[in-house]
């Protein structure tokens, strides 16, 4: 290795542990504030799952061909919540946390994982939250994730494709940025609350306002 | 840091939160355990605490038990008598019956005082309403509080006090008996949450591209296939 390449793969050694560092602090914040929200509701959590790669790296599987996605949990990841409903059935909403949506907002004609110079740069791209609610369990619908279109409409108007709207599924997105404290969570919080209340879907806080007490 | 050597239970989950908000100023310490409770009953001030006791040991006359009655803390304020009855947890364990027994308990010891009595149901809650507890001729309310607002209220108090940045070494003081105070939750298994701070992010943040290192990693990749 010559002395140039060894200089640039250090530099890049260095920021790669900066950027693990980074992922540490960015991960942290979004699971408490995820946690926080999922917290006020009457659900309960009910596990999470990535969504934009294979959940298999720790199994003994011998298949080498994993994705460098796959070790990337956290690009496109479903947290679960989930309640009962004494009527009978479950009622349940998903937070999905798309860290980067550079694969969608690239162009259509482009349609592999991998080539992430084809994905929107990253100052094009967003980082995104999309919430759906509806009566069910987990779905395995999540197919249209892998849609560009389909995610472009959720992320562009909240809208979901036709099949899921027919069944009462509603989404709402929000730029991760709104995660940035206790009252703009709180603001989502009660969109959510709005919006379920809005399509009748048994949404509720699960304690007491404070105001209603204090 | 403390919380590492010592044994987490409920006792010491108590008396790690306590013996750090007695550390601050009693108007801090106060505003911050009031504003903690979901009712508003307690007094807006109280004076500087003229006892503090973990554990006391009462009198059990008149109650089931045999030997003693054992709040887990009592702290006497010229304007009130405070009795707080601890969980250890978040979730329903707190018995109304424990609580008649501590005030009939506090009466046997201090009743001849005739003070202003008010227990605090600090964790464990089964419904978040404060009660008039029902003991013939012993009048206390019960407030009631949970360890994960009393956490979340002093995180905002840090919040509070680091902005703008603390301006001398009394509100310096405090911030750093609360970062303790929320690190020892933590010890405890309560969720400390992490809001979005700037500060954090700062030493790790990359340079504007990174283009240059995934072609110098694209080519490498390359040479070992």
């Amino acid at each position: 290795m010559n002395e140039l390449t060894k200089n640039s793969l250090d530099q890049v050694l260095l920021d790669t542990r900066k950027a693990y560092r980074l992922l540490h602090a960015y991960q942290r914040w979004i699971i408490d504030a995820v946690t926080y929200l999922g917290s006020q509701f009457d659900l309960e959590y009910n596990g999470g799952a990535t969504r934009f790669s294979c959940n298999n790296i720790h199994s003994n599987s011998k298949n080498a061909s994993f994705s460098s996605w796959d070790w990337l949990p956290f690009l496109i990841f479903e947290f679960h919540y989930l309640k009962k409903l004494e009527c009978g059935g479950t009622f349940s909403l998903s937070c999905f946390i798309l860290s980067d949506t550079g694969y969608f907002e690239g162009g259509n004609e482009h349609d592999d994982k991998e080539s992430v110079s084809d994905f929107a740069s990253v100052a094009d791209s967003s980082s995104k939250a999309a919430f759906i609610l509806r009566h069910g369990h987990y779905e395995p619908e999540w197919q249209f994730l892998n849609d560009k279109e389909d995610v472009q409409k959720l992320l562009a108007n909240n809208s979901l494709p036709e099949a899921l709207k027919q069944r009462g599924f509603v989404a709402k997105c929000y730029d991760l940025a709104s995660f940035e404290n206790e009252s703009s969570i709180n603001k989502i919080r009660d969109e959510l609350l709005e919006l379920a209340k809005e399509n009748k879907l048994p949404l509720s806080l699960k304690r007491l306002d404070q105001e209603d007490t204090k | 840091m403390l919380g590492k050597y010592i044994y987490h239970c409920e006792d010491s989950l108590t008396a790690a939160v306590f013996s750090h908000l007695l550390h601050l100023p009693v108007e801090v310490f106060w505003t911050l355990l009031r504003s903690a409770c979901y009712s508003s009953g307690l007094p807006a001030s109280v004076s500087e605490p003229e006892t503090v006791q973990f554990l006391p040991s009462w009198d059990p006359t008149g109650t089931q038990n045999e030997a003693r009655v054992i709040p887990d803390l009592f702290i006497r304020f010229p304007e009130l008598d405070l009795i707080i009855e601890a969980k250890r947890w978040d979730i329903p364990m707190q018995d109304p019956e424990q609580w008649k027994r501590e005030l009939i308990a506090y009466h046997n010891v201090y009743g001849k005082d005739d003070r202003l009595v008010a227990l605090l149901a600090l964790g464990g809650l089964h419904s978040h309403e404060s009660e008039k507890l029902d003991v013939p001729g012993h009048d206390c309310k019960v407030h009631k509080c949970s360890w994960n607002d009393l956490l979340n209220t002093c995180q905002k108090k840090i919040d509070e006090l680091e902005r703008p940045l603390p301006t001398s070494s009394h509100v310096s003081a405090q911030v750093r008996i609360l970062k303790h105070l929320v690190e020892l939750f933590g010890w405890h298994d309560f969720r400390v949450i992490h809001w979005f701070d700037p500060e954090a992010f700062k030493p790790y943040l990359l340079p504007n591209s990174t283009e240059g290192h995934q072609s110098l990693l694209n080519k490498l990749r390359e040479q070992i296939h």
